[in-house]
């Protein structure tokens, strides 16, 4: 093992020594000079973090601050590259397809659960072999203060009362505030309109507007307009309270049996060695738990939860069969309708910090 | 010798024309809107109408002023635009094979050469100089990797910089 | 926060060497660009944008926003010494310019052009940060049937922008609007145009496209007309102006700097439209103008200059505001902001008021930059014009390829871009203008899912669109800027063959 190793670092240095003499620059790592003789050592290269949404947004930033801490723990470099489009398919496609060898780690948000049933493109949790969640951040109802209801349950009955005249708006048609909207719906069994916008600010502002009723687009994104404009949050969709705001009951609370939320992960090419998955997740397990990570996600409105190899694994799985289910009530399925370019989840969370 | 290409502005309606039926074709399976909503292919449809329209106004217009609008073509003038779109054509055709270092240094050389830098000793190191210097900009500094090489690459020669230009 | 506030803010994300950094290497290749004749601020703009996707947004603007200023002010260096614009903004410059150069007073005008493009710009960006948030602040109540007049607005502009060609300048934005409808639907999700090819359904990536239009097109056109430029270019010195010559052109400069950054605020409307109407309207109010004008006048060399720099400043008014472009140049600054996932409109003031104030800070700070590379170097600059294409364009489509590639990575863009290259020959050769098409491919998609959203939003009544008076304002101004060039157009034909 140690000899082959040897030969292909032989081997490059001559190389490198060539390329000094023709004053192209010194070297200083290795990396990218492996030949297949260092395939037995992990981390053995640089290792790449595939962002499916554009720089900037919420997925990025929070990707960017586990590759910059994990560097310390993987003693390698980390570095992201954003590729984006159709909803995310495009980075999820290019981390499938990547070699399954633990040097490419796809973020894996919750449309790799949802793109699949909308048509968008064929690719699922199955292609990946999960690495560990980091991040939910549940839906939120949150309406006008001046409507005629406020509680969930005066939502709920005015809803009853006046079907189709609720009209919730979302971040895109397809995305998951869409289906958390109509998931919530469909359980209680109200008659509502989904309007899509482009991106949870514009849904937001919607609802300040009067332009549409309500919205479920998460609690870091309508908290601005909670606590110092006109809107007032009903419910929240995860299974305890936000800490942002103690007093808005959670839906299971109020015996509604819906629990939805944008998610975040990591995965790698389904066929990675598991020693690798197991190394990738032991770093990054100690990332998360790092008080750095913690108060960069507390300061910036993403919510914690972790999940293990395993767990997340088996989480996405049934996230697969749930959004199938959710999907084919809405009449979106394949054959074309359904699924937006619009980043779900906490896009801007300066939001809740500017304040 | 030179070429006549006549009618252009009429081809160029009829082109139009036939732009916007492809439109109207390729929309027929569209999903219809929600309710009384508009659905996928009525935007693009209204476009396309209005392009025939225009076009058929255009194309009205060249026949009265029986002014056909030709182009006189010569020989020299369609090389001088397909030698560069040649050569443009085979470089992002090659380079997934040689990799974008080599790829660049052939196609500026190759390109120079054609548009008058006969020394290769100026051509070579200016090509060497520009493809290095935007593989280490693209990939170390701003880590977006170029397309390496399948048959043959030279970016696997070239050394990583030290980590710490790369901006993560 | 109050507006000193808000401005400081901005001024921390500026004043860091970085930042700085990329301002004066902005402004460096932009001045070095736009002294080379048919190197336009647009093409630099589009083949060097996507250097800025690793950099955080707020500095990639910076580099941008130098290239953009400076290009449009170095135009003006060969306009007045070889009589052939740098840039197409820098068109009227050559009237009064070349004329001075001819007597041998080039660094005179090239004196005059520097202290106007200073002027022209500095006074723009003031006018944007005083009118932009107020005008964002309004413009956050806009709903989607505001919205989608609006969009229909900028695209009746089309016409007035249209120059000459009005029937082919209507197809040309059409076309962008066609060519923006390629992939996912944004109500339904509907793949359209993608014909089962799977990266298409994210749709045509705008940049790509405009990589193609304005560079790889640009490279054909040269080639195909010969890459070579005269060599004609004349030595000068004393490039301070004159107290004198600054007395005489202080009032033709505030006036053409204000009517330039409004002309520049209209959609499509850049800095080749600013620069034309100033300068005919200055040769109108100026006395004794219309006899000196285009005999080398330094008056219209400075209502030429400070008109198009002057532009740059009012095109964001309408860019970070609404969303909505002023010209080709502050296009692509969205859709480099977009692959920042930053989306400009109203909502840009609320969630990232540094980036709108480092903007403002940033693009004040170039035009002081412009102002002391112009007056200590613009005799070097003059020595670029000369600059051989053989190397250039070579090296342009190096950068067209690549930066396509770097989009995202994806060997389509590459192709997109190619196509777009292409296209965009052709239509320059049959005289279809492209800036309509990127209002097209701008506009379009904001224009159908508005209407679209409305529709739904009123359950299918049309009634959404004529209730409110706005909306109501907005569509009669988008019918009076479609029919006036339609008028006049016909009234000119008319007189013409009287």
């Amino acid at each position: 093992m140690v000899g082959e190793d040897n030969d292909a670092i032989l081997e490059s240095t001559g190389r490198r020594r060539f390329l000094k003499a023709t004053g192209v620059g010194s070297a200083v790592g290795l990396a990218g000079l492996t030949g297949l003789g260092a395939a037995q050592e992990y981390p053995s290269d640089d290792i790449e973090l595939i962002v499916p949404w554009a720089a900037g947004g919420g997925t990025d930033r929070t990707a960017r601050q586990l590759a910059s801490l994990a560097e310390n723990e993987l003693d390698t470099s980390v570095f992201v590259t954003n590729q984006t489009g159709g909803s995310g398919s495009a980075g999820f496609r290019a981390a499938a397809n990547a070699e399954a060898d633990g040097h490419t780690v796809g973020v894996l948000t919750v449309e790799i659960a949802t793109i699949s049933h909308l048509g968008i493109a064929d690719i699922t949790p199955d292609d990946f072999d999960a690495v560990m969640q980091y991040n939910f951040d549940p839906a939120s109802l949150t309406v006008h203060e001046d409507a005629p209801y406020s509680t969930i349950e005066e939502f709920v009955s005015y809803a009853e009362d006046n079907p189709g005249e609720i009209r919730i708006s979302n971040s895109g048609i397809g995305a998951i505030w869409h289906l958390s909207a109509a998931q919530m719906a469909q359980q209680v069994g109200i008659d509502v309109e989904h309007i899509g916008y482009d991106g949870g600010a514009p849904a937001t502002q919607a609802v300040v507007n009067g332009e549409v009723e309500a919205t479920t687009a998460s609690a870091a994104e309508v908290a601005p307009q909670v606590q110092d404009g006109p809107l007032n949050m009903l419910a929240v969709f995860g299974e305890e309270r936000n800490d942002l705001f103690p007093d808005v009951p959670t839906l299971r609370e109020k015996d509604i049996d819906v629990t939805i939320g944008a998610w975040r992960g990591l995965g790698v090419p389904s066929g990675t060695p598991d020693e690798r998955v197991q190394t990738l997740n032991g770093a990054f397990q100690s990332v998360y738990e790092s008080d750095d990570f913690q108060s960069f996600m507390d300061e910036n409105g993403f919510g914690l939860v972790n999940r293990g190899p395993e767990e997340y694994g088996e989480f996405m799985a049934s996230e697969l069969d749930r959004f199938e289910e959710i999907v084919a009530n809405l009449g979106l399925g394949p054959g074309g309708d359904g699924g937006t370019e619009t980043e779900s989840g906490t896009t801007t969370a300066s939001e809740t910090t500017s304040s | 010798m030179a070429i006549d290409i006549r009618h252009t502005d009429k081809v160029g309606a009829a082109l139009l024309v036939a732009l916007s039926a492809g439109v109207f074709v390729a929309s027929r399976d569209f999903p219809s809107g929600f309710g009384e909503t508009p659905g996928a292919a009525f935007f693009p449809r209204v476009i396309a109408a209005t392009i025939a329209l225009l076009a058929a106004v255009l194309l009205v217009r060249s026949v009265v002023a029986r002014d056909p609008r030709t182009h006189s073509v010569g020989t020299e003038a369609v090389v001088r635009f397909a030698v560069p779109a040649g050569f443009l054509l085979a470089y992002v055709l090659v380079m997934p094979a040689v990799g974008f270092v080599l790829g660049t240094l052939g196609f500026l050389v190759g390109l120079m050469w054609y548009s008058g830098v006969r020394r290769l000793r100026t051509s070579v190191p200016l090509g060497v100089a520009i493809a290095v210097v935007l593989h280490y900009v693209f990939r170390a500094f701003l880590r977006v990797p170029l397309p390496e090489g399948s048959v043959v690459s030279l970016s696997e020669f070239l050394p990583s910089l030290p980590l710490v230009l790369g901006v993560a | 926060m109050s507006v000193v506030g808000n401005l400081l803010q901005g001024a921390a994300i500026v004043y860091q060497p970085f930042a700085l950094a990329l301002i004066v290497a902005g402004v460096l290749i932009g001045m070095t660009m736009g002294s080379l004749p048919g190197m336009t601020a647009t093409m630099t703009v589009a083949v060097l944008v996507s250097f800025t996707f690793g950099m955080e947004a707020a500095e990639g603007m910076m580099l941008l926003l130098g290239i953009y200023g400076g290009a449009l002010y170095a135009g003006s260096i060969p306009a007045i010494l070889i009589r052939t614009p740098g840039t197409p903004s820098a068109a009227a410059t050559v009237f009064d310019g070349f004329p001075l150069a001819e007597r041998g007073l080039a660094g005179r005008a090239i004196a005059v052009a520097t202290v106007a493009s200073f002027v022209g710009g500095a006074v723009s960006v003031v006018l944007l940060a005083a009118l932009a948030p107020q005008i964002a602040s309004v413009a956050i109540e806009f709903g989607s049937a505001e919205y989608f007049a609006l969009a229909v607005f900028g695209l009746t502009i089309i016409a007035s922008v249209s120059g000459d060609s009005l029937l082919k300048g209507l197809v040309s934005g059409l076309l962008g609007m066609l060519l923006a409808t390629v992939g996912l639907d944004p109500v339904l999700a509907y793949p359209r145009f993608s014909f089962g090819f799977e990266p298409l359904t994210s749709g045509i990536q705008f940049i790509a496209v405009m990589i193609g239009l304005f560079g790889i097109a640009e490279g054909f056109l040269r080639y195909q007309r010969g890459i070579e430029t005269e060599q004609v270019s004349q030595e000068f010195t004393n490039v301070i102006p004159s107290r004198a010559d600054l007395s005489k052109i202080r009032n033709v400069v505030v006036g053409s700097s204000v009517a330039g950054a409004f002309i520049g605020a209209i959609p499509g409307a850049g800095g080749d439209i600013a620069s034309f109407v100033t300068y005919n309207e200055a040769k109108r109010w100026v006395e004794g103008a219309a006899a000196t004008f285009g005999d080398g006048d330094i008056r219209g060399v400075a209502a030429a200059e400070s008109g198009n720099n002057a532009s740059t400043g009012g095109a964001l008014i309408p860019t970070l505001t609404l969303g909505i472009p002023g010209d080709s140049v502050t296009a692509i600054l969205i859709g480099a902001l977009m692959v920042h996932g930053i989306r400009p409109g109203p909502g840009l003031f609320q969630d990232e008021p540094e980036l709108v104030y480092a903007i403002f800070v940033g693009f004040f700070t170039v035009y002081v930059v412009i102002l002391v590379f112009g007056l200590v170097g613009a005799r070097y600059w003059a020595r670029l014009i000369d600059f051989p294409g053989k190397y250039l364009w070579p090296a342009i489509f190096v950068l067209s390829i690549v930066g396509a590639f770097a989009l995202r990575g994806n060997v389509l863009d590459v192709w997109v871009a190619l196509g777009a290259g292409a296209l965009g020959y052709v239509m320059r050769v049959e005289d279809y203008p492209l800036a309509p098409m990127v209002l097209g491919l701008i506009l379009g998609p904001i224009a159908e899912v508005n209407l679209r959203r409305s529709l739904k939003l009123s359950g299918g009544s049309l009634e959404i669109f004529y209730s409110e008076p706005l909306t109501l304002g907005i569509f009669a101004l988008a019918a009076v800027s479609l029919v006036v060039p339609f008028v006049q157009a016909w009234r000119g034909s008319n007189t013409e063959s009287a």
